[in-house]
C-alpha cells in the first residue's frame, strides 16, 4: 500500500513538473514536433520527385505511422538518457538516488508522467500530415485503441529506454549513438512486414520486438476495415512486458556498477 | 539514531588498465544522536567519498555503514547536501523544489505547506520563493539545497561543505540551524568543511582524514590537548646548538637561527619532556628570551596532524 501510494505521489509530482515545464517553455515541445514534421515532409518531397519518374512505390500511411511512432519512442529514450546525463551534472541524480525509490522507479514514474504529452505529440504530428498530404486513408476515429496500444508499446519502449539510460550512467556522452539506433528503428518501421518471408528469422524477430510489433498493430488499427484486437493486444502486452522487465533488470545491473565506480555524479 | 562506520574502505580500479587507487582506507567512527561530527582533510583526502558511501551513492569495497547497529537499506532516514549548490532543479522555484523533493520521499505537498514556508523564512530565501532557482545567487542555492534536505525531517543529515560560497550573515544562519537540528531535534549530523572556525564552533567530534585514512579523531578539546598541550615556541639568546636527543625524542622545528638568538618550536609530548628541557636550559644557565605556548586553535591542530602524519 505504502509503495503504491508513494509511486502514485511520485507520478503526480513528475506530471506537475512536466506541466510546469510545458507552461514555461512551450516552444521547446512545439519546435520539436515542428522539426520532426518538417523532416518527414522533406523526405516525402524528395520521394515524390523520384516516384514521379516511376522509380518508387511509396506506402504513405506506413511511413507516417512509422515516423510518428519513432518520434514517440525517441522522446522516451532520448528523454531518459538525456535526463540522466543532465541530472548527473546538476547533482540532482544523486538526490534521486537517495530518495528511497530505486532510480529505475523514478524513471518509470517520469515515463508515465510524460505519456500524455507524447500521445498529444503523436496525434498532432499525424494530424498535421493528414492535412498536408491528400488521399490519406487512416481511421482517426479509432483513437482509443491507438492510445491503449501506444501505452502498451511504451512499456516495451521503456525497456529499451532503461538500457539506454543505464549505458548513459556508465559511459556518459552517448547521445549520438542512440540517435543512430533510433533511425535504425525507423528503417524497421518502414519495412513492409508482408514482404518478409513467413517463418524467417527476421520475420519472427519483427513479430516479437515490441516496437516493430507495435508498428504492425498500429498500422492494422489505423487502416483495417474491421478490427479484431484481442490477439494483437495479448501479443503486444506479453512482448512489451518482457522487454520492459528485461530492460529494468539490465538497468539495475548497470546502476549497481555505476555505484561501484562512483559514476552517479560524474558527467 | 546512531551511525556506526565500520572499517570502511574504497578502492577504485580502472576497468582496462586495472590501475587501482585507494580513496578510503579502513575508516571507522561513530556518531551518536544529537551529535555533530566534522570530517576535516585536504582536497582529495576522501571526505566526500565517505559521505557518499554513507548515503549509498558509492558502494564500499569493504566495511559497513550501520544505523542503530543494523546494515541500512532505507535511505529515507537521511538527507544529504552534496558538493556545493548542485542539488536542486534550477528551472523550478524554491517552493516547487521543496514540494518536489518532499513528494519524491513520499510526503504529500499538503503536509509540508507550513514547513516549506518556515524553512524558506528561516534560511532567508522566502522573498525569492517564486523566482526560478537559476536566478538565485550561489549562496541562496546553497541555502535552498539545505532547505530541500530538511523538508522531509531526516534523522541523519550529511552536509558536504554546507557554507561554501555563502555570505557571512547566511553562514551564521546555517550554523545556527545546524546547531539547533542536532541539539534541539537530536539529529545526527556529519559535515565536511574547510572552514575550521565553523567546526570549532559546532562540532562535538572531529575526524581528520589524509590520503583516505583517519589520522586523528576525538573531541576538539581532546585534539587540542593531544596535539598542542606541550607545543611551545622557544627563543634563546645567542647561538644555541639543539641537542640531537631532543631532535629524536620530540617533534622539533627550528624557526630562526641568528648570531643573537635561536628560535625553535618544540612539542614535548608530555610533562616529563617539558621538565627535561627546562632543567637542561636552567642547568646550563641559558638565557631564555621567551617561552611561549602555541596558540590553542583548531587550524594548528589540523596542520600539525597532517604534517606529523607526513613525517610518520
Amino acid at each position: 500500500m505504502d509503495v503504491t501510494y508513494e509511486f502514485i505521489l511520485l507520478v503526480k509530482s513528475e506530471f506537475k513538473r512536466e506541466m510546469l515545464f510545458l507552461k514555461r517553455y512551450p516552444f521547446e515541445s512545439l519546435s520539436f514536433i515542428f522539426f520532426m514534421y518538417i523532416i518527414l515532409l522533406a523526405v516525402f518531397f524528395g520521394m515524390s520527385q523520384l516516384s514521379a519518374r516511376g522509380s518508387l512505390n511509396i506506402h504513405q500511411e506506413r511511413m507516417i505511422i512509422g515516423y510518428c511512432l519513432m518520434q514517440f519512442i525517441m522522446s522516451s529514450q532520448m528523454g531518459w538518457s538525456g535526463q540522466i546525463s543532465n541530472e548527473s551534472q546538476m547533482g540532482t541524480l544523486e538526490q534521486l538516488s537517495i530518495s528511497g525509490h530505486r532510480l529505475g522507479t523514478v524513471l518509470l514514474a517520469r515515463g508515465f508522467s510524460q505519456f500524455p504529452r507524447q500521445i498529444l505529440g503523436f496525434f498532432i504530428l499525424m494530424y498535421a500530415y493528414v492535412i498536408a498530404i491528400p488521399d490519406m486513408n487512416l481511421h482517426f476515429e479509432r483513437f482509443i485503441p491507438v492510445i491503449l496500444f501506444l501505452f502498451i508499446i511504451a512499456l516495451g519502449v521503456y525497456g529499451i529506454a532503461y538500457i539506454f539510460a543505464g549505458l548513459t550512467l556508465l559511459f556518459k556522452r552517448v547521445g549520438f549513438f542512440f540517435q543512430i539506433i533510433n533511425f535504425a528503428f525507423l528503417g524497421l518501421f518502414w519495412q513492409n512486414r508482408d514482404s518478409l518471408v513467413e517463418g524467417s528469422l527476421f520475420a519472427r524477430l519483427y513479430d516479437i520486438f515490441p516496437l516493430t510489433l507495435g508498428m504492425k498493430n498500429l498500422l492494422y488499427i489505423f487502416s483495417a476495415d474491421e478490427l479484431h484486437l484481442i490477439s494483437p493486444l495479448m501479443h503486444q502486452i506479453f512482448f512489451s512486458l518482457i522487454f520492459g522487465v528485461f530492460g529494468y533488470f539490465l538497468f539495475s545491473l548497470m546502476e549497481k556498477k555505476a555505484r561501484q565506480l562512483a559514476l552517479l555524479s560524474q558527467y | 539514531m546512531d551511525i556506526n562506520i565500520d572499517h570502511l574502505s574504497k578502492i577504485y580500479t580502472k576497468p582496462f588498465t586495472k590501475k587501482s587507487f585507494q580513496a578510503v582506507n579502513d575508516v571507522s567512527f561513530n556518531i551518536k544522536s544529537g551529535e555533530i561530527y566534522a570530517l576535516l582533510g585536504p582536497n582529495g583526502a576522501g571526505k566526500s567519498t565517505i559521505i557518499k558511501m554513507i548515503a549509498g551513492l558509492v558502494t564500499p569495497t569493504s566495511g559497513r555503514v550501520l544505523f542503530d547497529n543494523n546494515v541500512h537499506k532505507n535511505y529515507k532516514v537521511l538527507s544529504a547536501v552534496l558538493e556545493g549548490s548542485r542539488n536542486v532543479y534550477w528551472r523550478l522555484t524554491p517552493l516547487e523544489n521543496l514540494h518536489y523533493f518532499a513528494n519524491l520521499r513520499g510526503i504529500s505537498s499538503r503536509n509540508i505547506i507550513e514547513k516549506s514556508h518556515q524553512l524558506l523564512k528561516d534560511l532567508d530565501i522566502e522573498a525569492k520563493k517564486t523566482n526560478q532557482s537559476r536566478h538565485l545567487s550561489r549562496g541562496m542555492l546553497q541555502k535552498l539545497a539545505i532547505a530541500t534536505a530538511l523538508i522531509t525531517d531526516p534523522k541523519i543529515l550529511l552536509l558536504d561543505e554546507p557554507t561554501l560560497g555563502v555570505d557571512i550573515a547566511s553562514s551564521r544562519k546555517i550554523k545556527e540551524k545546524i546547531r539547533s537540528l542536532a541539539k534541539e531535534e537530536g539529529k545526527v549530523i556529519l559535515l565536511t568543511t574547510h572552514q575550521l572556525e565553523l567546526v570549532d564552533q559546532l562540532a562535538d567530534q572531529v575526524g581528520i582524514i589524509q590520503n583516505g585514512q583517519l589520522i586523528r579523531q576525538g573531541s576538539i578539546h581532546e585534539l587540542k590537548e593531544n596535539t598542542l598541550k606541550y607545543l611551545y615556541h622557544i627563543c634563546i639568546k645567542g647561538k644555541f646548538n639543539i641537542l640531537p636527543s631532543w631532535k629524536s625524542n620530540f617533534q622539533l622545528k627550528e624557526i630562526k637561527s641568528h648570531d643573537d638568538t635561536t628560535e625553535f618550536e618544540i612539542n614535548f609530548k608530555n610533562q616529563a619532556g617539558l621538565s627535561e628541557v627546562l632543567d637542561y636550559l636552567s642547568k646550563n644557565k641559558t638565557d631564555i628570551v621567551f617561552l611561549q605556548k602555541k596558540r590553542d586553535n583548531l587550524e594548528e591542530v589540523f596542520l600539525r596532524s597532517l604534517n606529523t602524519n607526513d613525517v610518520e
